[in-house]
């Protein structure tokens, strides 16, 4: 166990914590948009900055990759954190001005929208937080999505948005993203995901349709389960 | 002012906001574009520089650049962003001027913004010789051969090819 002080308060960590951990096990609230407990961390929203002093130097560091330290002194509501977090929520409000997260978010917060932006109209939902295509890659294990271009020119999807061979259609980076960006429509026992439709498998004990089969086939070949044990979904096993 | 250590040296003819414009623009290509505050902050300040080179600045953006700036810089991953609002913030620091007179009188004192500049031929010393007449690739300058030449503004583009041609030095900027 590690002690450190987070806004005036004595916290006791376990040494591998983060700080973002810390200070929520203290009750005390960090916003953030691109953590999610089943990825690895990227620190691309940069919402969760806190500013750390060492000695009489102060850092503004991101709380959700920044291992806990005996003795390390954290404030997460100094003026230099808020405006950081004031202004990421106006440029990504003006990003994605659709986005009921953000909204929400920034309610909370207090923050207006920055009038001066101009509001962007192509970009949808997505706030590049990476989180979906690192599901992928690290959960799922067939890095179907990855990110294209660089700078204000970066996008998310399929190689060349074309109709990816290797997806397989489970959803995961539908559940992991946090604006809901990602399009997801399921309808009988087709489902349409990437731009490419799915044929779902149906349940058979209740007929429900439960998964992709292109899923439970890729399932199968990483488990060695043979494909037929898998043919009833999780209420009915 | 762009943490290269190289120098650059620039004289009145260099107008600060179009500089800042400059270095802005190249580091928005450069930024990786993985953080918030780079990617969507650099875009923004970017934006807004080439509002006030256009003369469509407004009231309050540069105490807006200076905000998005210190974010920029405090919020950024990488070194990248953690330098890419120093040519705004030594611009402003230096040359304030210069920012008021773009977004308040829609001028700039270099000469260099298109939009803000108009040209226009010091009938004193023209001596109507014809050459800003033939470089012009829009026709904007005309006049009779021997008497002074006329430049009309609608047609010109501030391409600067009659300033170039000009042996006389009768091709002023405002």
């Amino acid at each position: 166990m590690v002690n450190l002080i987070i806004d005036g308060k004595n916290v006791k960590a376990d040494k591998n914590m983060m700080v973002l951990e810390a200070a929520r096990s203290a009750g005390i609230d960090i916003p953030t948009l691109c953590v999610h407990e089943s990825v690895s961390r990227s620190g691309a929203c940069r919402l969760c900055v806190v500013e750390i002093k060492k000695g009489s130097r102060t850092r503004i560091v991101t709380s959700c990759l920044y291992p806990v330290e005996e003795g390390l002194v954290v404030d997460t509501k100094t003026e230099r954190v808020q405006n950081v977090r004031r202004l990421v929520l106006e440029l990504l409000l003006a990003r994605c001005p659709e986005s009921d997260v953000l909204w929400k978010m920034a309610k909370e917060m207090g923050v207006e929208p920055q009038t001066r932006f101009a509001v962007d109209t192509d970009k949808g939902k997505c706030i590049l937080c990476r989180s979906c295509v690192r599901v992928c890659e690290e959960i799922v294990g067939v890095s179907a999505i990855g990110l294209f271009n660089r700078g204000s020119h970066k996008t998310v999807g399929t190689p060349f948005m074309e109709k990816s061979d290797v997806c397989i259609g489970c959803g995961a980076c539908v559940y992991v993203c946090p604006t809901g960006h990602i399009e997801m429509t399921s309808a009988g026992d087709k489902r349409k995901i990437w731009g490419r439709t799915f044929k779902m498998q149906a349940c058979e004990k209740c007929g429900k349709y439960f998964a992709p089969i292109d899923q439970l086939k890729y399932i199968s070949k990483k488990t060695g389960t043979p494909l037929k044990e898998m043919m009833i979904c999780t209420n009915c096993r | 002012m762009m943490g290269s250590g190289g120098m650059i040296v620039m004289d009145e003819s260099s107008c600060m906001v179009d500089v800042a414009k400059y270095f802005t623009t190249f580091l928005q290509e450069e930024s990786c574009g993985k953080c918030v505050p780079c990617r969507e902050g650099v875009r923004r300040m970017r934006e807004i520089l080439e509002d006030i080179c256009t003369g469509k600045g407004k009231e309050g953006d540069v105490a807006l650049l200076e905000k998005i700036a210190t974010g920029v810089a405090d919020g950024s991953l990488c070194a990248l962003g953690g330098s890419a609002p120093n040519p705004v913030l030594s611009t402003i620091k230096y040359f304030r001027e210069e920012y008021d007179a773009h977004i308040r009188e829609h001028r700039c004192p270099a000469g260099v913004c298109k939009a803000l500049i108009t040209y226009s031929i010091d009938p004193e010393k023209c001596t109507g010789c014809g050459l800003c007449v033939k470089v012009c690739p829009t026709q904007a300058t005309s006049g009779e051969k021997k008497k002074p030449h006329k430049i009309d503004n609608e047609k010109c583009t501030r391409c600067g090819a009659c300033i170039e041609s000009c042996k006389f030095d009768a091709i002023t900027v405002k």
